[in-house]
């Protein structure tokens, strides 16, 4: 993504001002002096994106439901990071502050709102119209969606690491043809532990009706996820320590991410995703992740897996591993066994690491189909 | 009768020139790409912390 220059951010088109938003006068969403000739006074009480944190008065005026479930939304309320994090943390009160504070910084200085989703690129991303303070419908999947979702997602979907994902690559499909508006505007429920709670999350069976035709879908169904057989390897990363830098400007530290595929036991099972065997994603928390602000704050570190379920947005139909039975069945470089995770993580790891007596038996090169049943469709 | 209605209308065709978009020197500066070029350079450039690493 191309940055933008500095002028380019706040350069509104002049066709804007004729479209039903571009009808609305500037300060009434975004405060300000609009009589002021002077820089200064023309922008003191401005704000530069009105939809955050809270889209009432603005885009609620006309968008009254999507402002209300916005408040739930993931992407602004970003809820699922502060329980995680605590359930990892000390409880002592001075502890949680300190690392409150941390969180504060850096965590949830990460959010969109309706504003960086429809008319500029995110903060995070140094902000900017995309269009010339034009409204667009649907977000823009370079200057949006992947803005923020680049180094795995993005990636990973356009083909910059591995092969890329073939509904992009073969069938240029974007973020949102699977993303609905009602996935991302949230679903109006708030408790989420993860963002694969939130209704109407998108899934494979959304389109694809399962084939049983195919030998591997009517063995695996239910117990392997998708993601097992059809994605290609992805970004993990291992160690992520932030911190204030002399300026007091907030800094990241990461290792260089690591490519890798690697099933392990589910440990989020539910309904809409039962199978026992899915794909694991190393995250980057570490106990020392947040030592910048105080020692010990995250003493519970073993409470929580850092091994996550994940959902590659890499996706083929052909993969390596889903090429041979025998790629993974008895392969144990394929599954997250106990040797490959730290020491000091595997506590925490328990309920997705794969023991060795649960890793799938090799499998005999398979018979002679018998003449008088059906023979299957097969990708070998 | 008609000169009530004018009256009636005139102060709402007012408010209306008065609070919409074209109005404002918002929309006169940020439209003007030489002005806001000439603007930009006189402003200190953002800050990120050069302390930042890694690509993850």
């Amino acid at each position: 993504m191309a940055p933008l220059e500095p002028h380019e951010k706040v350069l509104v088109d002049k066709e804007f001002l004729e479209t039903e938003h571009g009808e609305i006068g500037c300060a009434e969403c975004h405060g300000g002096n609009p009589d002021a000739k002077e820089i200064t006074a023309a922008h003191k009480g401005m704000k530069a994106d009105p939809t955050f944190p809270d889209a009432d008065q603005t885009c609620g005026e006309c968008h009254e439901e999507e402002a209300e479930l916005a408040k739930t939304s993931l992407h602004y309320t970003l809820a699922t990071y502060r329980p995680m994090v605590h359930r990892r943390a000390s409880t002592d009160p001075k502890k949680l502050d300190l690392l409150d504070g941390g969180m504060d910084n850096h965590c949830f200085s990460c959010h969109a709102s309706c504003g960086q989703c429809h008319v500029s690129r995110p903060d995070t991303a140094m902000g900017g119209f995309i269009n010339g303070h034009h409204f667009n419908s649907k977000p823009d999947q370079t200057n949006q969606c992947t803005a923020c979702h680049g180094s795995r997602v993005g990636n990973e979907f356009t083909g910059q690491t591995g092969q890329g994902d073939v509904h992009y690559t073969k069938h240029d499909m974007d973020c949102m043809e699977c993303h609905s508006g009602k996935e991302l505007h949230g679903d109006g429920k708030t408790g989420h532990e993860s963002r694969y709670d939130v209704q109407g999350s998108a899934k494979c069976s959304d389109c694809h009706d399962l084939d049983d035709d195919v030998e591997q879908h009517a063995i695996h169904e239910d117990v392997v996820s998708c993601y097992v057989c059809h994605s290609q390897p992805y970004a993990n990363c291992y160690a992520c320590h932030v911190g204030l830098d002399s300026k007091g400007l907030a800094y990241y530290k990461n290792p260089a991410e690591e490519e890798h595929l690697l099933i392990g036991l589910n440990p989020n099972s539910d309904s809409d995703r039962p199978e026992k065997w899915v794909l694991l994603r190393r995250v980057p928390a570490v106990p020392t992740s947040f030592d910048y602000y105080g020692k010990d704050l995250l003493t519970r570190f073993d409470q929580v897996n850092n091994w996550k379920y994940t959902s590659p947005h890499n996706i083929q139909k052909v993969t390596s591993q889903n090429r041979e039975c025998n790629n993974c069945h008895g392969n144990k470089d394929m599954f997250l066994t106990r040797e490959k995770v730290k020491p000091e993580m595997q506590k925490a790891n328990a309920p997705v690491i794969v023991p060795d007596d649960q890793i799938p038996e090799k499998q005999d090169v398979p018979e002679t189909e018998k003449e008088d049943a059906p023979k299957k469709r097969s990708y070998f | 009768m008609r000169w009530k209605f004018v009256l009636f209308l005139l102060p709402l065709v007012f408010t209306a020139v008065g609070t919409g978009a074209e109005a404002s020197q918002c929309v006169s500066c940020h439209t003007d790409v030489e002005q806001l070029k000439a603007i930009i350079k006189t402003l200190p450039p953002p800050q990120t912390s050069a302390e930042t690493a890694g690509k993850g």
